[in-house]
């Protein structure tokens, strides 16, 4: 943990009260980032990958409860901030990038108008200079005819241009880290290939933090230097890129590779992780990933295995390795 | 014909109206499905794949009369299917069944599952009563659900399974031909390969034809004998799947296949990235209707529509370049 | 086969079965004002409906010596002007009153139901026939033509059930409408078409099921609503005749000042007893709402 550290959460655990119960979405998630470093966060539906950045950003619902032991922001404790400072915080410093940028844009609002808004606001810029600031915007994420689409309704354009746009407003305060919950998940694949392409050259350009959210192995394989994989609301591994997809430690993370055929790898048989993903008000005990896993030893049903350094920057929570790095079982 | 081919679509179109103005006039067509030809044989399985609107769930739709054609033959077993009667359709249904995307939207939430899997064999006149009830479970079984599952709901169940139950459904009937239009799109990762794996057990064991849509190249590549690759409504390329995969003859499919991003951290991919969007398909582009897109667009690309022709072994595509001979990319 | 067996791990836990109807009634149960108002309406359902055995004197007695009575232990609600007893009328009212209620909106409902499900399920132009002349039922005057219609038809019990059916069901045919709309893109009903079904089974067993929610909730507040006319219809003389004793027609006498101001158990009593039904009428509907929300659904 260098002194580059822009944002250090400890031990965060986030819960919803539903009708049913209460929903433990994020247990114990401790995880740091650096200026400029680009951190992907993998798992299935409902393992709390987007809830942990929601929480970051403290944008859960009402019904939402937040615990960490610390959430520092750039030295700042973002969980003693008030509300009005928080707000400073999103937007300025922290953006996110959502899944459907229908719902993020305003309807009855002009593109231009939305981002101008936003420029004004963070960055008190006359009308004129917020609107070919928003116009230059629009250029920088590649928007073709950008005085045009400036003045268009967010309906007008299609799902690539208004991801774009959705971009070019996450962009337009420079922020220091960027929350893209899966960006290109309503995309089709040649569209996404633009904008991983686009979000690759903007991160170089303006050196931010991104913190990249996908169910897509292969998203996350291009996109992040460092890749957390998420089960049941808890941290089961993380690790460098290269370690992560090329020497995989937790029966989960292995799982999900076998499960999905891959256009570079041959591989002539799927092996499906069985089961299904865990409802989030009866997580089994123990191990979360127990009821599924094909090691699965009697300690794994009874207690919580502790997320431990198996190599240098390779952490794992799993019985099978012990704090030495030893292999158990078999 | 061939006695192993089992649909051979002729020349299949499908246009949507657009309505506009005061008296709903029909002011132009979406070309969801433009003369379309297909031989799907016995026993093998048939990819379909492209990005959205290009037309393949269309396609699967109205290759069973599930959606009226604007023109064109299916012929199933030598008979067409649009020129039978209502009553005659009916029956048919029996035989070809679809797997539909959406496993919360496909199950009717008031039916038991029993009632969901079972009614169709009442409708039918295959079983009832308790011979009916002894093949919703063990058809429920060959599923990977259990007996007792019969009398529950489908809000108690997972994504997958209730595309299970919805699997289920469709078999019990002992069809001979499924069209499943993207049956994993919706589920989580890890579930998906058990859902394409069941698919595949069943079609030996039930001796089943499948039309397999998807927009997922690298599952249809898994699961695949043969593969259509589709644009705009046409198909641009069609092949077995070793030589598509191995060799991809038309820019489309180059470009489709190296935007897949792989976990290869070491693969040292060269990307194509396609340029703009999609071209609307109630107006598209004139000659060849990736001309706008492709990397490289010759003259007569924009003029004249390049016909999808077999390039050797029995690859077939649909473009200029391609065809000017040996001038493959 | 091994990943078959194993895909039983993720099984239902609970071992009952919950059906959408347990689920909702377990929702409305939870609901404690709207569970006191089915116990109200309930009490005075049974109440209409033996009647004729809780009742201490016959319904029309006439006892010209104790007109104009007020309550006592004799006469429980006290006696109207023809000295007949109000507390055995009241009970026979609400007879007349609750079964207008519950078979004018029975009848509203077949005729919205049937019109709203073909115009949502065939569209094209069986719908645009239904809807225009539903837009034309809407803008006729409901009251005038309700006093219109009993005027000619003979103001009667069945002649106001009739009218305040005929004229209330476009509610329910633009709700079911709407309904089928939507109901119609979902692929359980495609399904159907794929598995060989015909377009009556559709309808009845895969689609009105699922369109039932709204259709109950707005049941509810069109019965509270033709109790209500009823009353007015009856009060103003052109409902229910006299000697049949409606809530509304034990009113009438009202009309007067003199009643209203110096004898009050001639018309607290039947305002009182319309005033909880249709409000418990209503505050089920509302208990129906929240019970059926599709967003609760777990």
């Amino acid at each position: 943990m260098g002194v580059n550290e822009l944002l250090q959460v400890t031990n965060l655990s986030s819960s919803f009260q539903t009708e049913d119960g209460l929903v433990r979405a994020v247990r114990d998630v401790s995880f740091h980032i650096s200026h400029g470093e680009s951190l992907g966060i993998v798992g299935e539906s409902g393992c709390g990958k987007s809830v942990t950045c929601l929480s970051v950003m403290r944008l859960m619902e009402q019904n939402g409860r937040i615990e960490a032991d610390s959430m520092r922001f750039e030295g700042r404790d973002l969980l003693s901030l008030r509300e009005r400072q928080m707000q400073k915080i999103r937007g300025n410093e922290m953006a996110m990038i959502f899944q459907e940028p229908m719902t993020s844009f305003n309807p009855v609002f002009t593109i231009g108008f939305q981002l101008q808004e936003a420029i004004r606001l963070h960055q008190g810029l006359n009308k004129k200079a917020a609107r070919n600031a928003s116009i230059d915007m629009l250029k920088q994420v590649g928007i073709p005819r950008p005085e045009k689409i400036n003045d268009e309704y967010p309906h007008a354009l299609s799902g690539g241009m208004r991801q774009r746009a959705m971009i070019a407003m996450a962009i337009s305060c420079r922020p220091k880290l960027i929350f893209a919950d899966e960006p290109t998940t309503a995309l089709d694949v040649t569209i996404q290939a633009q904008i991983l392409e686009l979000m690759q050259k903007l991160q170089q350009e303006i050196h931010t933090a991104v913190v990249f959210i996908s169910h897509d192995l292969g998203v996350i394989a291009e996109m992040s230097e460092r890749v957390m994989v998420m089960y049941a609301g808890r941290i089961v591994e993380i690790a460098g890129r290269r370690n992560l997809f090329k020497d995989p430690k937790h029966p989960y993370t292995i799982g999900l590779i076998r499960s999905k055929p891959d256009m570079e790898i041959e591989s002539p048989v799927l092996t499906p992780i069985p089961g299904t993903v865990p409802n989030p008000l009866h997580t089994p005990p123990g191990c979360p990933y127990h009821p599924r896993c094909e090691h699965v030893m009697d300690i794994c049903r009874s207690t919580l295995p502790e997320l431990i350094s198996h190599e240098q920057m390779h952490q794992v929570r799993c019985w099978l390795y012990d704090q030495q790095g030893a292999v158990h079982g078999s | 014909m061939e006695a192993d081919v089992m649909f051979q679509l002729k020349n299949i179109q499908k246009f949507f109206p657009i309505r506009t103005g005061l008296f709903s006039r029909v002011t132009a067509h979406v070309r969801a499905v433009d003369k379309v030809s297909l031989t799907i044989r016995r026993g093998e399985t048939m990819g379909l794949v492209g990005e959205s609107g290009c037309g393949k769930s269309t396609l699967g739709r109205t290759m069973l009369h599930l959606l009226s054609p604007t023109s064109g033959e299916s012929l199933y077993k030598n008979r067409d299917v649009f020129s039978l009667s209502t009553q005659e359709l009916r029956k048919l249904r029996r035989e070809l069944q679809f797997i539909f995307q959406d496993p919360y939207s496909s199950l009717n939430p008031r039916l038991n599952v029993s009632e969901i899997v079972g009614e169709a064999l009442s409708v039918h006149g295959l079983a009832h009563g308790r011979e009916r009830d002894e093949r919703v479970k063990e058809i429920l079984s060959v599923c990977g659900l259990a007996p007792q599952h019969a009398k529950r709901y489908p809000h108690e169940f997972s994504g997958g399974q209730r595309q299970r139950i919805g699997i289920a459904r469709t078999l019990v009937l002992n069809p001979e031909f499924v069209v499943a239009d993207e049956p994993i799109a919706s589920l989580d990762v890890s579930i998906q390969a058990q859902i394409v794996n069941l698919m595949e057990e069943h079609k030996d064991q039930f001796g089943l034809t499948y039309l397999f849509i998807s927009h997922d190249l690298s599952m249809v590549k898994y699961i695949s004998d043969h593969v259509a690759v589709m644009y705009l409504g046409k198909i641009a390329e069609l092949s077995s799947t070793a030589a598509l995969y191995k060799d991809p003859q038309h820019p489309y499919t180059i470009a489709l296949m190296s935007a897949i991003p792989s976990i290869d951290v070491d693969a040292q991919k060269k990307r194509i990235v396609l340029q703009g969007d999609v071209p609307s398909p109630s107006h598209p582009p004139s000659g060849c209707y990736f001309h706008p897109r492709c990397p490289y667009t010759m003259e007569r690309c924009r003029i004249e529509e390049p016909k999808l022709r077999d390039i050797g072994g029995g690859h077939l595509a649909a473009c200029h370049l391609v065809q000017q001979g040996g001038g493959r990319l | 086969m091994k990943f078959i067996k194993a895909a039983d791990a993720g099984a239902p836990k609970t071992e009952e079965i919950l059906s959408p109807r347990t689920i909702i009634w377990r929702r409305f149960r939870r609901n404690k004002i709207a569970m006191i108002s089915l116990y109200v309406i309930t009490v005075l359902i049974l109440l209409a409906v033996f009647a004729p055995m809780i009742a201490p004197y016959e319904r029309d007695d006439i006892n010209l010596q104790y007109r104009e009575q007020p309550p006592s232990a004799e006469y429980l609600f006290g006696t109207d002007r023809n000295g007949r007893d109000l507390f055995t009328r009241n009970l026979h009212g609400g007879r007349i009153s609750l079964s207008v209620g519950i078979v004018a909106s029975s009848i509203q409902m077949v005729i919205g139901v049937v019109l709203g499900s073909l115009a949502g399920y065939f569209g094209k132009w069986v719908d645009a026939v239904i809807m225009r002349i539903t837009d034309m039922v809407l803008s006729f005057p409901f009251l005038a033509l309700a006093i219109t219609g009993a005027a000619i038809l003979g103001p009667s019990i069945y002649n106001t059930m009739i009218i305040i059916g005929l004229l209330s069901w476009t509610e329910t045919c633009r709700l079911v409408r709407g309904q089928f709309l939507s109901i119609k893109q979902m692929e359980y009903i495609e399904a159907t078409r794929s598995l060989g079904f015909n377009e009556i089974r559709t309808i009845w067993r895969h689609m009105l099921p699922n369109a039932m929610a709204p259709i109950l909730i707005s049941a509810t507040l069109i019965m509270a609503n033709a109790v209500l006319i009823e009353a007015a219809l009856s009060y103003l003389g052109l409902g229910v005749q006299p000697p049949i004793p409606s809530w509304g027609n034990i009113l009438e006498p009202a009309r007067s000042m003199d009643v209203l101001m110096r004898m009050w158990w001639l018309w607290l009593p039947p305002g009182l007893l319309i005033f909880i039904s249709v409000l418990s009428i209503n505050l089920i509907g509302d208990g129906l709402r929240d019970a059926l929300d599709p967003r609760l659904k777990n």
